[in-house]
């Protein structure tokens, strides 16, 4: 299922710029983190929530239903 | 919420593209392009500041060409060009107006042409990676805010 990735980005009036990385996970955000530095300049502070700690993977549980068969059925 | 990064811009660009993000800081800031000629003249017989937009580096194509660009606002000149260190040099001049005016509205115009330069990069950059430009105002403050989305 698609998960929505948003930036909140503030560039102040001498161009620093904060961004809040929502719905992202994991590495994903550190990836995300070093596309920044590219894309702007160099990394003065990193907070990571605890979502960072959450997997980055959606593991999809399947039920299998076993039914029992009854001979002559 | 996942993360809060604050990054501090440095500007590395070639001068066409750099250009772009001066001519629109100018024209915010009330400025118009003014011939190159005039305003060498007028700059000698005027009081003026140097200053240079820190953390910049202006790439040049193997032309070397002239590259400057000269605006005027109200008997203020200000022209921007690349000094011999590769960064953004600006000279700023103007008759009864004292240095610290100058610096004022030279330190002024260049937090402005590194925050559209900052704000060109964001979202053309981030377009390429498929996120969309969702939101965009600018606060009393002048900050810029953006909110860019995408479905991954």
């Amino acid at each position: 299922m698609p998960r929505k990735e948003e930036f909140e980005i503030e560039i102040d009036k001498s161009g620093e710029t904060k961004v809040h990385l929502k719905g992202i996970k994991g590495k994903a955000c550190l990836e995300y983190s070093k596309l920044l530095e590219q894309i702007i300049g160099k990394i003065k502070s990193q907070e990571l929530t605890s979502e960072y700690y959450e997997p980055d993977l959606d593991v999809e549980i399947k039920n299998t239903l076993h039914q029992k068969r009854t001979p002559g059925e | 919420m996942s993360a809060f990064v604050v990054v501090t811009p440095i500007i590395t660009a070639a001068w066409p593209v750099f250009s772009s993000a001066i001519v629109g800081a100018a024209a915010a800031l009330g400025f118009s392009l003014k011939n190159t000629s005039a305003a060498e003249t007028s700059a000698k017989e005027s009081e003026s500041v140097e200053l240079d937009i820190k953390n910049s580096n202006i790439v040049t194509d193997s032309l070397e060409k002239e590259e400057k660009a000269v605006f005027a606002r109200e008997g203020v000149t200000v022209a921007f060009k690349k000094d011999l260190r590769g960064r953004c040099a600006i000279s700023v001049s103007g008759v009864g107006k004292s240095r610290q005016e100058l610096r004022e509205i030279g330190s002024e115009l260049s937090r402005k042409v590194v925050q559209l330069y900052v704000h060109g990069r964001v979202v053309e950059e981030l377009k390429k990676k498929g996120f969309e430009l969702a939101e965009e105002e600018v606060t009393e403050d002048r900050t810029i805010r953006l909110t860019v989305r995408r479905w991954g």
